[in-house]
């Protein structure tokens, strides 16, 4: 019997084809992974919507039968009134849907639409608007851009196409004052003592919420957008006040997390739903914060959606949608762009003016860099 | 080589040699490699290619191109750095306890008479397989902020708080729950080494019984005490469902990971997902190199079998 076959030399010699051979299949994998959108944007076959069709007018005839299953991503119901938004959308076009979300911060929604692209499953997301530049840039959303988003000026939309400014908010806090007798007033009052574990956890590197509410620390502490660090030193003090349990409806019901940082209109929210149950609540508008706009984006790979996608999209700066986030006290951003009169109705959810009186506009969203603030956070806050 | 070809010429007369059919040969081969054929598809297909890609991958830029960037940039990154740090602490500090507890506790096992070490034995098997969200559950549910412990020794108004299920200390105490056991199983066959006639024979000759552990016992004893810290120490660094379930998401996390680290960018990274690569490749030379301290170790104690 002749065994050299299986010598320790063959052996190794096999492996080492093998593992070559493996090698060059991934290579080739990745050349062709980057030459494979562009032979997908290519027309596709005839009834069959390809990435092209993005830049046609939608068809509500195709919309019906697409809406059947409305699956979105960081929309909940609850999140300023998108589940009236949808319910109102309906109603217009006489649409009848199921809707499925699964809540997740902006960088998660950006991360899910990307690696989805084979199998996409949501039509869109809510994001913080400085994630929309980092969701065109990773080529996650769609060239498309409805016709009345024409009255947002740069920088409140895509420069290309696929994500637009829906409504501002101003990141604050929400105490529960049944637990909290001292209630903080200002960001920095945060960093008190008697708060220890008190606060609720954010996360700046993912969340639009979290970064935004960072960036308004900056603010309050001195700095902008391109000058972060006074932030840095007021958030260091105030991420070991951060409690273990998740901040939800339930630990602000329960009081374990008893003081949790949202925008305002959320908080609004869920000041009236533990007051329903009889608990005291009160939103704190934290002195100076910032305004900070979020914004309906579009995903791309799902070209099977796509026109419920556009005409949603298309709804949503409408003035009825945009009175409906008014109604939540989310500003419409149409109103804050002086475009929209409101009536006083709509405002009735809305606080005083004068607790906003600190409350000031970023210089300049563009250089607002959320990579950068991901980075001051994950590095010189928690690593510092 | 040559002499082999020479003698199978000789023993077979060169005119009447028939030369192996094609089929003969396929066949021949197939019985060479058929019997080998699972573990090749579970060792490459399972081991080297997974590796082979995690490695292009971590060179691999967002555009597929070829880039150092990810490997700068895991390095630069103080939370990376942070990461890897704590989690060799907690394995070095996880194996560690466990060789301090485990150790004597192995040696008395041994010395059981069978019955007892028997029941010890299926204890502590029982012990060492609750892991993972189980016993994440398990340590919330007793040791918690509100776990019955916890609660029971502020009823009896006994100062003690317990460390917060998602710290590093934490941490430790439900790793330890699974190390203590496995360091034991792995350890109690290496104990039956020492024969007790040693330590009379030491006795006799006016040895303490520290005397005899110093230089008899714990010398002879030592690569298989720290074959044991190496597997405890491997293990611990890359366990995931524990830390995942007792230190939260990333916002209310204390404590960072390799292992969350990686499932952190996976779920949501700004330079993509090159990073999560570069650190697995990094908790793979961390195994590797604690493996091949491992077998080293075995290898020197394989002169008392």
């Amino acid at each position: 019997m002749n065994y050299s076959s299986l010598r320790r030399r063959h052996f190794l010699k096999y492996s080492a084809v093998f593992g070559s051979g493996i090698l060059l299949s991934q290579l080739n994998a990745c050349s062709s992974n980057s030459s494979k959108p562009a032979a997908s944007e290519s027309p596709a076959a005839s009834g069959v919507a390809s990435l092209d069709d993005w830049s046609k007018a939608p068809n509500p005839e195709l919309a019906k039968e697409q809406v059947k299953d409305f699956v979105t991503y960081g929309m909940p119901d609850d999140w300023a009134n998108y589940g009236e938004v949808r319910k109102k959308f309906a109603e217009k076009y006489g649409f009848t849907f199921q809707h499925q979300d699964t809540d997740m911060s902006s960088l998660e929604e950006i991360t899910k639409f990307d690696v989805e692209k084979n199998n996409p499953k949501a039509m869109m997301a809510d994001i913080g608007m400085l994630y929309g530049p980092l969701a065109e840039s990773k080529g996650v959303v769609p060239l498309y851009l409805p016709p009345n988003a024409s009255v947002l000026p740069a920088g409140l939309k895509a420069s290309t196409g696929g994500w637009a400014a829906t409504f501002v908010g101003v990141p604050a806090f929400v105490v529960n004052t049944d637990v909290i007798k001292n209630v903080p007033q200002t960001w920095a009052d945060l960093a008190k003592p008697e708060y220890a574990g008190k606060v609720g956890a954010i996360d700046p590197s993912s969340s639009g919420t979290a970064a935004t509410s960072f960036l308004s620390w900056v603010y309050a502490s001195g700095g902008d957008e391109t000058n972060l660090t006074p932030g840095i030193e007021l958030a260091k003090k105030i991420v070991p006040q951060f409690a273990t349990a998740e901040g939800n409806a339930q630990t602000l019901e329960k009081g374990e997390v008893p003081i949790q940082i949202k925008y305002d209109y959320n908080c609004n929210a869920a000041a009236a739903k533990v007051k329903e149950k009889g608990i005291n609540a009160e939103v704190i508008i934290p002195g100076v914060s910032i305004y900070a706009p979020a914004a309906i984006m579009l995903n791309k790979y799902n070209v099977a959606k796509m026109d419920v996608a556009k005409l949603f999209m298309e709804y949503v700066l409408s003035d009825e949608a945009q009175e409906t986030f008014a109604k939540f006290g989310a500003r419409p951003i149409r109103y804050v762009l002086g475009d929209l009169k409101l009536p006083d109705s709509a405002k009735a959810n809305w606080l005083p003016e004068a607790k906003y009186a600190q409350v000031v506009q970023v210089k300049d969203w563009t250089k607002v860099d959320p990579e950068a603030i991901g980075k001051a956070w994950k590095d010189d806050v928690l690593g510092g | 080589m040559d002499s082999k070809v020479s003698i199978e010429s000789a023993v077979l007369p060169s005119d009447g040699f028939q030369p192996r059919s094609l089929l003969q040969k396929v066949t021949q081969w197939l019985a060479d490699w058929l019997p080998a054929l699972p573990i090749l598809i579970v060792a490459y297909g399972l081991l080297v290619a997974p590796v082979v890609a995690l490695l292009i991958q971590s060179f691999l830029s967002q555009e597929g191109g070829f880039t150092v960037a990810n490997w700068a940039e895991v390095l630069a990154s103080r939370s990376d750095r942070r990461a890897i740090v704590t989690s060799l602490g907690l394995g070095a500090v996880s194996a560690t306890s466990s060789l301090a507890i485990g150790g004597p506790i192995a040696w008395f096992i041994s010395r059981m008479l069978p019955v007892q070490r028997s029941v010890w034995l299926a204890i502590l098997n029982m012990a060492t397989n609750f892991s993972g969200i189980g016993l994440a559950f398990g340590f919330v549910a007793i040791l918690g902020t509100f776990g019955m412990l916890t609660l029971a020794f502020k009823e009896l108004g006994i100062p003690f708080a317990p460390p917060a299920p998602g710290s590093f200390w934490g941490l430790v105490l439900a790793y330890n729950y699974t190390n203590i056991p496995l360091f034991i199983l792995l350890t109690i066959s290496g104990m039956g080494i020492l024969r007790h006639d040693w330590l009379e024979a030491a006795q006799t000759c006016g040895a303490t019984q520290w005397r005899f552990w110093r230089s008899i016992g714990l010398p002879i004893l030592t690569p298989f005490l720290g074959a044991g810290w190496l597997l405890v120490f491997t293990w611990s660094i890359g366990l995931y469902g524990i830390p995942f379930a007792l230190a939260g998401n990333g916002a209310t996390r204390k404590v960072t990971l390799i292992t969350l680290q990686i499932s952190d960018i996976l779920q949501a990274n700004i330079s993509g997902q090159g990073n999560a690569a570069v650190l697995a490749i990094v908790l793979l030379a961390i195994a590797a190199l604690s493996l091949l301290t491992y077998r080293w170790m075995i290898g020197r104690t394989a002169q008392w079998f």
